[in-house]
């Protein structure tokens, strides 16, 4: 598809203009002022591209259809210029969304935001809705639980690197029915180390799922939060990827209830691995982005500010008060 | 560093309205060299996994005091089009065009080009068709079109392997490369390409820069060693960046760096 009404603009914006970012801005006739506009997250340490150029195609794609986009490189990553400060990502993160939606608000007007983001942009998406009443939903794609929540629990033993998932999906649900996988084992080629460990663990999750050391795991807590706001979160994962068993774990009957209730999407994308790496899965993800952000934009938040602070109470330690006071340090940096 | 010691970032979009590339523009924090450097960057998922080592790349020769502009050809990154409407035919104009950018935004007229992968190729046929480059830096260039092709079914086909199998290409005109379209024309194009030492004769100052792994790995590109004096070979030992990595890591050879930043600060003191 040719996107070519649309309009690209290169953006420098945050603490002494170190971030790189692109805003998409949808032709004139297309623009609706009172859509949100949606934040692009990177995706790990790839660049604001996205892997196999994914959230270029998005961007444009939400653009054609009247949604000003804007995606953008945290510090360190991609292009923008890594941080003066010793501020942690988890907190640095959710500062340049914030810096990125000011700029937006300064340079469109817009102050309702949809953030969007792939692995660990989904977890900055799901902290930055948890901090900030302007962001009315969240698209998480393969959103990475297991490394999200519970500290606690992530011995090697019970939460293995993502590899060995990784690994353990692959051999657990194509390799036994492949029969090159077959001939490979038995013609000594398969790396029987990584065999063994992989299955050891998809055994034991199958026979003893983790157990839980508290009654309700971060992650639900953020769940239940997030949707006393009304705050729409889509959760989209690649059906080829051992991240889906990780969110079941730490979502919990929370997830559960709040899917079936229909204030939380889980959307399982069909023949998928983690990174869309054919174009294929990058069709069928871009369908379903498209579809998600356009529910998400016609739900009907508070408008007034007293409205999204009251909303807000109770998110963060401190209330309303301390949001008031994150906002206001945030808009100061311009 | 103090905040005054970093280069001036620019993210700009350049060249004609249909056909606008992106670009970041690197301005030396201090004295300035007389000659710009253009990035050219490989294609495809090569492009994403080399993206941090030329940016770092980018910022390094700028604190050298090199003006640097690392841009995206037509249908990738941030430029406009649609990856499937590249061609090698548009990405030599697009160098064009990045060279005619930089000259404009510095006012030099000297001009570098690096190359890495195809991006080196690429470099290296705008060289000859300009015949206005000073210098070239070459690293790991693809010689060989068609083993560059070969190399990447045997990839992608590797790739599928690990995960599930997805339906076919989106039309028959269009391979699918590790989620890049590729269309036939292009296939045809890079098949075409063929370098050999002689091919860059045209620049004045030649680095061809070569990545291997182990100390005893042979020179995969002996044809390319020098045949004149202008002509620098180096052989570093570095990992091959722009490969997928297990971990999704994304590498940055030092060693390469500092060669390529060494070099150009020698040519042109």
């Amino acid at each position: 598809m040719r996107h070519s009404q649309l309009k690209e603009e290169a953006a420098l914006f945050g603490p002494g203009r170190s971030l790189v970012g692109i805003v998409a801005d949808p032709p004139p006739a297309l623009r609706r002022h009172s859509h949100p506009a949606v934040i692009v997250l990177n995706s790990g340490i790839v660049h604001r591209v996205g892997p196999g150029r994914i959230y270029v195609r998005i961007a444009r794609e939400l653009a054609e259809r009247g949604f000003v986009t804007m995606r953008f490189d945290f510090s360190g990553i991609g292009d923008s210029m890594a941080r003066q400060d010793a501020l942690p990502f988890k907190k640095s993160a959710i500062c340049e969304t914030q810096n990125a939606m000011e700029y937006l608000r300064r340079t469109r007007g817009i102050d309702r935001f949809i953030c969007l983001g792939g692995c660990s942009g989904a977890q900055v998406s799901l902290d930055a809705a948890g901090c900030d009443p302007r962001i009315i939903g969240g698209i998480l794609i393969n959103f990475q639980a297991a490394e999200a929540g519970d500290a606690e629990s992530q011995d090697a033993e019970s939460q293995p690197d993502i590899i060995t998932r990784r690994a353990a999906s692959y051999y657990w649900d194509r390799a036994l029915g492949d029969r090159k996988s077959w001939y490979r084992f038995l013609t000594g080629q398969s790396d029987y180390r990584k065999l063994i460990r992989a299955l050891q663990y998809r055994l034991r999750r199958r026979l003893a799922p983790p157990a839980r050391t508290r009654e309700t795991s971060p992650l639900e807590a953020d769940l239940q939060r997030l949707a006393q706001r009304n705050v729409q979160m889509a959760f989209l994962c690649s059906e080829g990827d051992p991240l889906l068993d990780d969110l079941r774990d730490a979502g919990g009957a929370v997830l559960e209830q709040l899917h079936t209730s229909g204030k939380i999407a889980l959307e399982i994308i069909p023949r998928s691995d983690h990174t869309f790496s054919s174009r294929d899965d990058q069709r069928r993800l871009l369908a379903v982005v498209v579809e998600r952000v356009g529910t998400i934009s016609t739900v009907q938040m508070p408008t007034s500010r007293d409205e999204l602070l009251l909303s807000y109470r109770g998110a963060i330690p401190g209330g309303a008060a301390s949001m008031g006071r994150f906002v206001k340090e945030v808009s100061d940096e311009y | 560093m103090p905040v005054s010691a970093l280069p001036l970032l620019a993210p700009v979009y350049f060249g004609d309205v249909s056909h606008s590339l992106f670009g970041c523009y690197l301005e030396p924090p201090s004295a300035w060299r007389k000659c710009a450097v253009i990035v050219c960057q490989p294609l495809g998922h090569e492009y994403i996994n080399c993206h941090r080592a030329l940016r770092q790349l980018a910022v390094r020769l700028s604190e050298a005091g090199f003006p640097v502009l690392r841009f995206d050809y037509f249908g990738c990154g941030d430029s406009s089009g649609d990856c499937k409407e590249g061609s090698v035919t548009q990405w030599l104009k697009d160098i064009s065009t990045a060279i005619a950018e930089a000259r404009r935004r510095t006012g030099l007229e000297q001009v570098c080009l690096v190359g890495l992968r195809l991006g080196a190729s690429l470099a290296a046929l705008a060289a000859i068709e300009r015949r206005d480059v000073d210098s070239l830096v070459l690293w790991d260039t693809i010689v060989s079109g068609q083993g560059y092709l070969e190399d990447l079914f045997s990839l992608h086909k590797e790739m599928l392997r690990f995960r599930p199998k997805p339906r076919g290409p989106e039309s028959s005109n269009n391979l699918d490369i590790l989620g890049f379209p590729m269309s036939l024309d292009l296939c045809r194009e890079i098949e075409q390409i063929q370098l050999t030492p002689s091919s860059w004769i045209a620049a004045k100052n030649v680095l061809v820069i070569e990545s291997r792994q182990e100390p005893s790995e042979g020179n995969r590109n002996d044809r390319l060693r020098p045949v004149e004096g202008s002509l620098n070979f180096q052989s570093v030992n570095s990992p091959k960046i722009w490969l997928p990595r297990e971990d999704g890591g994304l590498l940055v050879p030092n060693q390469v760096l500092q060669s390529i930043v060494s070099w150009l600060c020698d040519t042109h003191s």
